[in-house]
């Protein structure tokens, strides 16, 4: 098929969408968007989370009943048009708790990862930077938070501090520093040898400078992966704290609390089960998927290993 | 021909078999396992908190002077008879001779004394000794002849003596000497099972009394078990669970929204209870905000316990301002106000709260009262209270709320369970008596005990039904407690379990004639 017309000389020359831009010329962002949009790990991600998480930032529009009202006369009832995923125990829409529970699961996600991830960044670049004593006691510090199972961790937080979704995002955030603050460390380590660095130095950087301008921005991406698995793991963490009940209060609607109560009308109501159960496993899926598919996007030389 | 009729007679036979195994002679032998919603707490009657595995304990380490039957008749147990003054404030009882302790004393007249006082002394702080104040003092006259002597006439002496838990088992002297402090891990009786060993948190074990005075249907001593163990576990869920797989032979109770499944299942039975649980909430009346009763009447106000009762019970219970049974002679109809919001808030208005107020609800962490304190804390939100619910383990619940007036410095509001069951009216007497650590709300009303001891000193049912209905309206005037309403207890078994008994105040088990079919 091929011809030799000129025409046809011009068409090969354009860059198709089926070749990797960035092999051409192209902007860092097109390029970001090219791999993004070529990643079906990504794409499955974040339609999973959207799933969820969606409705939850639009709950107030979605829901004709709030998530903690009570309809004492109609309890256990089946999923239908009046309640899209039943009621339970109490009469109350299950569909607005599944939808108002994501706006919990959200928040503790980005509130822990948010506290792991300023105490993690911090002690892993101090440590991997100035190495000697300050990495070592730092680093030791990590460890021994590290020897603790994470759920066990946070229970043993959650228990001290009491029930409580504040109380949960701080258990759930402490448990998660020791793995920033590694990746960070290693990092730092590796960037510290790189000639940039070396060459800022020569130019006359200082410590702040170095880290927060040079260092910082080049070691982000396993950081934004790592980001996106604890995600994950904050909201399966949060669910199981709240099925020990040690998570949200009532009426705070959460996951795991409503499958914690559902559980125990598994025989009469399964769906009090089924919904928040299945909205936990793909919220968490959506996020792992999604914490692979950037892995790849942010650095290729990585994909498949 | 011949193996024509060896056929026939083979045939007969075979089907004679089942049959033969089906008839329910009591068999020997054989371990039965309960399981409870709450731990055993002690195996000192005297000094516990009265679960439900506490008393069937108590039915297998102790024997009673005297018992409620299932209709609620007083019957001897280890006393044969008795006899009243014509005061009606002397009992004479003429105790067996043949019963000896679990440690080989004999059980006479001195242990039975020994045991009264020591609930009555006041050294002893027992949490039944309201039960037995009525009591001026107890002399023995003979080896079997007890005198109890009354400071006035009482009609609830005897019931109160057969069926409030904790109030008359007789506890072996020596052994409370031994073991002192220690007596409430080492429960010594005349039982039909002895202990084997107990630990708090731990499985009990009980075995066989060889040297039981009752005598069974073969003739031979009672009990026709080997065994008794009794475990707990908080979780309706579990608990059901456990049953279902062997674990357990007997559960306590199951959630009602497991009964259909239940009786379904042809390897379980259904034990129908004569028990019945009141849910209710107490209001710290010692403590800001509930020590204004406009903000009680408040809360009394915002609950809609029609809905409430028909929500927790599924349509069984019944609701009712104070927890008697429904069907006895001294059940009271009454009820709560109806629900009134707008009343309610001004109410709170007035008491200074018009921007809301700040309540913690305690309550223990068991999924009813989990799903109640949700319901209440919906309800309440509408006028502006807002609840923090802190679930707590049992025991934790307890040390705030079951302590002496003024102490309780921690509860606000408190949602507790009341088992309710068909022995004297007396029994409830506890939460109306001032200073008494079951009176949670730490109310304190003179008219209303008055009339709680007046109901004490009449012979007459309908008078003291009267006297009693006196001091529950008062009750709901004042709002130390509401009362929401009764809803029916109903446990579960193995299908091969028979002849479980349950007592009459609190329907624990007795196993002295239990066995299992095979």
């Amino acid at each position: 098929m091929v011809s030799l017309t000129p025409e046809s000389d011009m068409a090969s020359a354009t860059p198709t969408l089926d070749t990797d831009p960035s092999q051409k010329i192209g902007s860092r962002s097109a390029t970001l968007f090219w791999r993004i949009r070529h990643n079906p790990q990504m794409i499955i991600g974040i339609i999973c989370i959207s799933i969820f998480l969606i409705p939850a930032l639009f709950a107030p529009w979605i829901t004709r009943r709030g998530p903690a009202e009570l309809d004492l006369g109609t309890t256990f009832a089946e999923p239908s048009t009046a309640n899209y995923f039943g009621t339970d125990e109490m009469g109350r829409d299950l569909f607005s708790r599944i939808v108002y529970g994501g706006r919990v699961s959200l928040q503790v996600a980005g509130i822990a990862v948010g506290i792991g991830l300023g105490v993690g960044l911090s002690t892993g670049l101090v440590a991997g930077y100035f190495g000697g004593w300050v990495d070592n006691i730092i680093m030791r510090v990590m460890d021994a938070l590290q020897a603790f199972p994470a759920i066990l961790l946070a229970i043993v937080i959650a228990a001290v501090l009491g029930p409580g979704l504040t109380n949960t995002m701080i258990a759930i955030g402490i448990v998660s520093i020791p793995r920033f603050s590694r990746i960070m460390r290693g990092q730092v380590l590796q960037l510290k040898e790189e000639e940039f660095i070396e060459a800022s130095r020569a130019l006359g950087a200082g410590d702040v400078r170095l880290i927060i301008f040079h260092i910082l921005p080049n070691g982000l991406a396993p950081i934004i992966v790592a980001a996106a698995v604890s995600s994950a793991a904050a909201i399966l963490t949060e669910a199981s704290l709240s099925f020990v009940g040690l998570g949200a209060k009532p009426p705070t609607p959460s996951w795991g609390g409503m499958l914690q109560t559902g559980y125990k009308f598994l025989e009469i109501a399964p769906w009090l089960s089924i919904y928040p159960g299945l909205a936990i496993a793909i919220t968490t899926l959506g996020l792992n998927f999604l914490g692979d598919g950037l892995r790849d996007v942010l650095d290729p030389k990585l994909k498949g290993r | 021909m011949f193996r024509k009729i060896a056929f026939v007679t083979f045939a007969l036979l075979i089907l004679a078999l089942p049959t033969l195994a089906q008839e329910d002679s009591p068999q020997r032998g054989n371990v039965v396992r309960g399981v409870c919603v709450s731990a055993i707490t002690s195996l000192d009657p005297q000094q516990s908190e009265l679960g439900i595995c506490d008393l069937s304990a108590y039915n297998a380490l102790y024997n009673k002077l005297i018992r409620l039957d299932e209709t609620g008749n007083v019957v001897p147990e280890i006393a044969t008879e008795w006899t009243v003054s014509d005061d009606g404030r002397t009992y004479t009882f003429t105790i067996r001779d043949d019963v000896i302790f679990h440690d080989g004393n004999p059980l006479d007249a001195e242990a039975v004394k020994f045991s009264l006082d020591r609930i009555r002394d006041p050294e002893s702080a027992s949490p039944v000794s309201g039960n037995l104040s009525v009591i001026d003092t107890i002399n023995v006259v003979d080896g079997t002849t007890v005198e109890v002597v009354l400071s006035e006439p009482s009609a609830a002496f005897l019931s109160v003596l057969a069926a409030a838990p904790g109030a008359s088992e007789i506890v072996s002297p020596a052994a409370v000497e031994e073991f002192g402090e220690d007596y409430r891990f080492n429960g010594v009786g005349s039982g039909p099972f002895q202990l084997v060993s107990w630990s708090p948190g731990e499985t009990a074990v009980f075995e066989r009394n060889p040297n039981y005075w009752e005598m069974g249907a073969d003739d031979e001593a009672l009990p026709y078990l080997d065994g008794v163990e009794l475990s707990s576990i908080e979780d309706d869920t579990v608990r059901l669970l456990n049953l279902r797989s062997g674990t357990f032979d007997v559960n306590e109770r199951i959630a009602l929204t497991d009964v259909a499944a239940v009786e379904a299942d042809d390897s379980l039975q259904v034990i129908e209870t004569n028990t019945a649980t009141a849910y209710a909430i107490a209001m710290n009346v010692s403590q800001p905000p509930f020590d204004d009763i406009r903000v009680r009447q408040a809360v009394q106000l915002a609950l809609d316990d029609d809905g409430i009762i028909n929500n927790l019970g599924l349509g069984r219970g019944y609701t009712s301002a104070f927890a008697f049974p429904r069907g006895t002679w001294y059940f009271y109809e009454s009820q709560n106000p109806e629900p009134n919001l707008e009343m309610a808030q001004q109410l709170l208005a007035e008491a200074g709260y018009e921007d809301g107020l700040d309540v913690d609800f305690t309550h223990i962490s068991r999924a009813v009262d989990a799903q109640l304190a949700q319901i209440l804390q919906a309800q309440l939100s509408q006028i502006g209270i807002s609840a923090d619910i802190q679930p707590l383990e049992r025991t934790a619940w307890l040390d705030i709320w079951l302590v002496g007036a003024g102490e309780n410095t921690e509860g606000q509001l408190g949602i507790f369970q009341n088992t309710v069951g068909i022995g004297d009216p007396d029994e409830k007497a506890i939460f109306f008596q001032p200073g008494g650590i079951v009176n949670f709300a730490d109310w304190d009303n003179a008219d209303a005990w008055a009339a709680v001891e007046a109901s004490r000193a009449t012979l007459d049912q309908d008078e003291r039904a009267e006297q009693w209905a006196t001091a529950i309206d008062l009750q709901i005037e004042d709002v130390p407690y509401v009362w929401l309403g009764n809803v029916p207890v109903i446990g579960a078994a193995d299908a091969n379990i028979q002849d479980i008994g349950l007592s009459a105040s609190r329907s624990a088990w007795i196993f002295t004639e239990t066995f299992v079919a095979e």
